[in-house]
Formats: structure tokens, sequence, C-alpha cells
């Protein structure tokens, strides 16, 4: 390790009120956290509002295997492959998260996770998992439904 | 009384815990879809129908990012095309027989396919009948017919389709000149002989081209005009001096004509076909079985040599790369009885061959086309009959 980087710590806390100590080479993977400490905003305890302990949990369990230099191309694939494999929850979690702190390997990942999960969902399933409201009448539904029935068999 | 209270309590809770996703994230993860299921979430809302239809942000975002693609074969009995659908990522399905969009003339052909969009003309003696149809979404728009000249018996026909991006338009282009292929001339007598016409999807209507063909020598054309980095082009060779070979560009958004010299591997004598590979020019010498990429757009002494196969390899162009850009689809003409479809590892310099279902016997041409939503606004729709 090149002696110029700082082994500075940085102090993270959960919207839980869970505290997360990391170096600072971790934390920098998130764009968002790297901005405040290049800003000098990351002596004290940044608080996080919008991300719980779980979750911060995980991403900072990412952010760790990505700097680790004793990690192998293979043992990457695999780690990030069973990273994400988790509950619609928990992706939906991470997603706010990755998207909020900008890790941008994970947010890839997670968009297509989230992408190759939901593809062959019917659209009420959707509307629950989005939590969007059905702004359309059922005659207007009908009528796309059968302008498009090739992609509902 | 109590239990009232936690019951609202949790209720609040759950509904606060329920956030809705930035719409920015919601683009990003409907631009990752396959279109099949982007057409099934249209009625999710009215912003994701208005999103998934009419934003020309979000189309193109997601047409950039299609792994998607269609290959259309296009057998000797073209009242029906097989069509596969397969992703770059190396996942084919099976061929499905399906009935073209427009009625069967006494001659179909693919002109070119841009954006998701494919053009096939049908044609006889009397008529030339043009759709633009995307087949994964199955919409398609019919074009006006064009009547062909019976002043000439033979003539020879150069058409392309593609995408003007500066007009946001569709073009087909249509060279009709009444000459034998192997030496054609555009002034006999002083008059044109020849038709040159546009038509624009935006104007829904052909209209004649102001400029003239920009070759008077006669010459020959390379067989297919294809579309690539917002212009048509050919390779025209000349009839009259040492065969110097030239590359024509019709850019479509001036509608003018460019002539470069064509500057690759100048003591190729043979057939050479242009295609569009990943977005790059490419010209391909079938005899010798060599590919060279245009590198820079535009500049003549950037052409490079891409790869080159071990002999006699295809008689037919090459497809499409794979994801990473490590293989080129490639179709071969085997005993002249069948086509067979690999992917060539360009570094390795070897071959997979690519097993599909239901694949229509003897032979076919084979194109491809990428999976995109675009067209499915204010298109017919089609009607597959098996």
């Amino acid at each position: 390790m090149s002696s110029s980087k700082s082994n500075k710590i940085v102090k993270l806390e959960s919207s839980d009120n869970k505290t997360f100590e990391v170096e600072e080479a971790v934390a920098v993977q998130s764009e968002t956290l790297k901005n405040m400490v290049d800003d000098g905003c990351a002596n004290d305890t940044i608080p996080l509002p919008n991300v719980n302990g779980k979750i911060l949990e995980m991403v900072l369990g990412w952010c760790k295997k990505h700097v680790d230099e004793t990690v192998t191309g293979d043992e990457l694939n695999k780690y990030e492959a069973d990273f994400l494999d988790l509950d619609q929850a928990d992706l939906y979690g991470l997603l706010m998260a990755a998207n909020f702190l900008n890790v941008k390997g994970l947010l890839d990942r997670v968009l297509q996770r989230v992408a190759d999960m939901i593809k062959g969902k019917k659209p009420e399933e959707i509307r629950r998992i989005f939590n969007i409201k059905n702004d359309f009448t059922p005659e207007e539904e009908e009528e796309i439904r059968l302008e498009n029935a090739w992609a509902f068999d | 009384m109590k239990g009232h209270i936690y019951q609202k309590k949790n209720k609040e809770f759950a509904q606060q815990k329920r956030t809705t996703l930035p719409l920015e994230l919601i683009i990003e993860i409907l631009s990752l879809l396959p279109v099949k299921s982007l057409v099934r979430f249209l009625y999710v809302s009215k912003s994701w129908f208005a999103l998934i239809i009419n934003d020309s942000y979000f189309i193109k975002l997601h047409l950039n990012r299609s792994r998607e693609r269609t290959l259309i074969l296009v057998a000797d009995k073209p009242r029906y095309f097989h069509l596969v659908n397969f992703s770059i990522d190396d996942r084919f399905g099976e061929a499905m027989k399906i009935k073209q969009p427009l009625h069967h003339l006494k001659s179909t052909e693919i002109v070119d396919s841009c954006n998701g969009l494919v053009c096939i003309r049908n044609y006889d003696d009397d008529v030339d009948e043009f759709v633009i149809w995307n087949p994964l979404i199955r919409k398609y728009k019919k074009l006006p017919s064009m009547p062909r000249e019976k002043a000439e018996k033979l003539s020879s026909d150069y058409l392309a389709f593609g995408y003007d991006w500066v007009n946001d338009d569709y073009k087909v282009l249509r060279f009709v000149n009444f000459h034998q292929q192997a030496r054609l001339e555009c002034v006999r007598d002083g008059r044109r002989v020849y038709s040159l016409d546009v038509y624009s999807l935006r104007e829904h209507s052909w209209r004649i081209v102001e400029e003239e063909w920009p070759i008077e020598e006669p010459y020959s054309l390379s067989g297919l005009a294809i579309f690539s980095n917002g212009a048509f082009h050919w390779v025209a060779t000349h009839r009259t001096t040492d065969l110097k070979k030239e590359h024509v560009a019709f850019d479509l958004s001036t509608e003018k004509f460019r002539v470069h010299a064509f500057q690759v591997n100048s003591f190729i004598r043979g057939r050479v076909d242009l295609v569009d590979l990943g977005g790059w020019l490419c010209a391909v010498f079938l005899d010798i079985c060599e590919v060279w990429m245009m590198k820079e757009y535009g500049v003549s002494s950037s052409w490079t040599l891409l790869y080159w196969v071990q002999p006699a390899f295809s008689n037919l162009p090459p497809l499409v790369f794979s994801h990473e850009g490590k293989e080129v689809l490639t179709a071969e003409l085997v005993d002249n009885k069948c086509v067979e479809l690999y992917w060539y590892d360009i570094k390795n310099k070897t071959r997979r061959i690519v097993e599909i279902q239901n694949m229509p016997n003897g032979l076919f041409l084979p194109y491809t086309c990428v999976g995109s939503t675009v067209l499915l606004l204010d298109a017919n729709s089609d009607n597959y009959l098996q």
C-alpha cells in the first residue's frame, strides 16, 4: 500500500442509529461520500437518514470487497452474484442506497438484477412492487391489451 | 382502544416504508427490459405508457442498451419469413415461421434494417411496394407505392433504408437506373436515365432527390447500399479507367452525395460488400475472406484490417458483433444446399456453430435487426398467420 494514502477512518450513522467505521479508501467507493471527504465534511460522524443499518452494512461490505487487493477476479464475480441473491424488500432498499450513495458498480448490478426480476411479471404486480397508482380505466386497459395481444401470451 | 392505536400506527409506518422509486431509477430499469416486457407494462400507468411509447430519450436509451436481436431468414418462398429471437449474450430462441406483412408480389427483398425497423420491398413489373416493419413489436407502416418505369426493360435498382438523426426521421432511397448492372450510365443523349427518389416517414411521402447521381462515366455498383453513420454507402467500380473503386455516400440529413477514394487494399479486384458492424462501416472482401473497418468514419485513410478468416469461409457478409465484440455472427453457404450460422472468434480464429430449432430447409438469406420499441406509436398491427 502506498504511504501517501491516508488511513483516515470515516464514521457513518444509519437511519436506525447504528454506527459504522470504515477506512477512507472503502468509503470513497461511494461518490457521495467521496465528495464529502474531499470537501472536508467527513470529520464528524456522517448521518445517513435514508439508509438503514442492514442495507448500509451490505453496501460497506461490497465496498470493502472491492478495495481488497487479495480478492481474485473469480472470487469477486462469485461474491457479486451471491450478493444480489436478495428478497424484493432488501433489493429495493439496496437500490435506493446504491443510488443515493452513488456506488457505481453496485448500482449497475442492482438495476440489472431488478430488471431481470421484474421482466416476466404482470402489470398488476409491477404496480404493487413500485407503488404505482393505476390511472387507466378498465376499458383503456383492455384496448391496450387487445392491440398488443401477442405480448400477453 | 390501545389495539386500535397500534393498528393505525403500524399502517402508517407500512405506508411510509413504501417510498416510490425516483423516476430516473425507473427509467434506468425499464431501459434494461426486453421489448416484450415493455409492451406488457404499457398499461401500468399513463406516465409509463407515455414514456415507453412516446419519449424519444427513453426509446433511444433502450435502443442503445438493447442486446436483443432478431434474425430474419428470407428463403425462396418469401411469402413467409423465419424469425429467430436471440441475444448478443448468445441465447438463441427457436425459428418461428411468420407471414410477411405485405402481400407477396413477384419478388421480395429486405432493403435494410435500422434501429429495430426493417424495410421490405415487394415488386413486380408494374409496381414497387414498401413496408417499414418492427418485427419484435409487430407493427408496420406501408409506404405509398411507386410505379415502375416501363420504358426500359432492363433496369438496375439500388435501395437503401436508414435513420436521419438530425431530423429524427427514417428514409428510404430508391435509385433506379435504366441500364444493365455491369455498366451503369447516368446520361444518354443528354437525358437523365435514372430516377432517384426518397421517402420520408415523417412526411409519409416520396419526393424526387434534387442532387444528381455523382458519377458520370460508366461504373458498376456493389450490390447493396448499406446504412451506416447517417449515410447510405456504395462502392462504385469505374468501367472505363483502371477499374478504380470509389466510395459513394448519400448523407440522409443533407440529402447530398459525397464521393471518396476507396483506399482499401488496392490490389483487390473482386467483389466488395459493405456492412455496418456495431456502428462501424466495414468492407467485406468475400473472395479473399478479409473484413476491413473504417476506424474513423469519413477518413479514407483509416480503413484497417479487422480480421481475416481461413480460406473459403462464407459467401455471406458478417451479421453482428457479440456483446463484448469478441465474436462475429457469420453465415456460411454449405455445398450450395444449406446455410450454417456460427460465431467467429476474431482473436482465436475459431468458430462455434449455432444450433437453432425449426430452421427452414434449403437456402436462405439472413438479416439481423435490433430489438427496439421504435414505431410502437402510429402504425398498424400485424396479424401473424402461421
